[in-house]
């Protein structure tokens, strides 16, 4: 069923896992579960999300019960993950959870200091997560599938009638690009990517498979 | 025909272009010559903002897939690739239900003529009808 044309070599890499889906489509729960199934000392839970008011604060909430009792360590890290390396012990035997990809998109590029560019905001991300890689055994990157509401067409000159349809301020669709630029650089990095829908984990790509 | 489908920005150009490097590629600002020539193997990218330029001429959801079937019959190979636009809320407005909807039919009744349907995830392809 699967088409896994993309496959790239993997060895002497860590292993890279991306997780993607929908809002509520369980793949926070899926991750997790993930972590728990490896053999690993140290777990390690980099939460990127900016908390902002009471909604923030019951969703951290949820998350922080959902990891109650399995041993997870939470990194905070709006911005600049990297950082957290330093905190992480015994890094070659540690597994780290990343949530979210869309937050931490959100968070690089729209700062106090104004909307920062799409391209240095990728180049950034990229940049941080090759040193998470080459420095944490185990990587699991959870990210958003944001790409299917139809309100992503930049206007384009000389289409007629075509400024008739809703779409996402520029500076969105520049956000939504990056972040959807991003999960495809991850999906060639990782060794497996797993689509979450209601629950369920579907595969599109395995390191084991071809 | 082949179908691509899958949300904005998640490599499905670049995907079919590694499968097929010498097709032509149209979009929503010349596809119209499609319909005067005839040839092998073309690419006709962002077919959704073709439905709504078409829907905003006033045409009909049967016109569009008359034109659309008639553009295949012309290529020995056309491969069809188009955003997910349904996979948020159904909007109030009737224009905009309207593209929503005559896309997905549309999309409906080519992947069924279509041999190969694939969806696009993160650039990676899960081919969800043929080979």
């Amino acid at each position: 069923m699967s088409d896994i044309r993309n496959r790239t070599d993997f060895t002497g890499k860590r292993h890279i896992v991306l997780i993607t889906g929908g809002s509520g489509s369980g793949k926070s729960a899926f991750a997790e579960n993930l972590v728990l199934e490896q053999e690993a000392e140290n777990r390690y839970y980099l939460a990127t999300m900016q908390i902002y008011g009471a909604e923030g604060r019951k969703r951290v909430m949820r998350h922080r019960k959902l990891r109650q009792g399995k041993g997870f360590e939470t990194l905070e890290y709006p911005t600049d993950i990297a950082a957290c390396i330093g905190k992480i012990y015994q890094p070659a035997d540690a597994v780290v959870l990343l949530e979210c990809m869309s937050n931490l998109v959100a968070n690089e590029m729209f700062t106090e200091n104004g909307t920062i560019q799409q391209e240095l905001v990728i180049q950034k991300i990229r940049q941080h997560l090759r040193k998470l890689f080459e420095t944490a055994g185990y990587s699991i990157i959870v990210t958003n599938n944001v790409f299917e509401d139809g309100k992503c067409n930049p206007y384009i000159n000389g289409l007629r009638g075509y400024a008739a349809y809703e779409n996402y301020a520029p500076e969105t669709i520049a956000y939504i690009e990056a972040l959807g630029m991003i999960n495809i650089w991850l999906a060639e990095q990782a060794d497996t990517v797993y689509e979450v829908v209601a629950g369920q984990a579907v595969c599109w790509k395995a390191k084991d498979r071809e | 025909m082949e179908v691509y489908i899958g949300g904005y920005a998640q490599g499905k150009l670049t995907y079919v272009r590694k499968k097929y490097p010498e097709a032509q590629i149209y979009d929503e600002n010349n596809w119209q010559q499609l319909a005067v020539c005839t040839g092998q193997t073309v690419i006709c990218n962002h077919l959704h903002r073709i439905i709504a330029a078409e829907l905003a001429e006033g045409k009909t959801q049967p016109e569009i897939l008359a034109e659309l079937l008639d553009i295949d019959q012309r290529y020995e190979k056309i491969c069809f690739i188009c955003d997910e636009i349904g996979n948020g809320i159904v909007p109030i407005e009737k224009t905009e239900r309207d593209y929503r909807e005559v896309t997905g039919r549309i999309l409906t009744e080519l992947a069924e003529r279509a041999e190969t349907v694939v969806r696009i995830l993160c650039g990676l392809g899960q081919c969800i009808k043929g080979v």
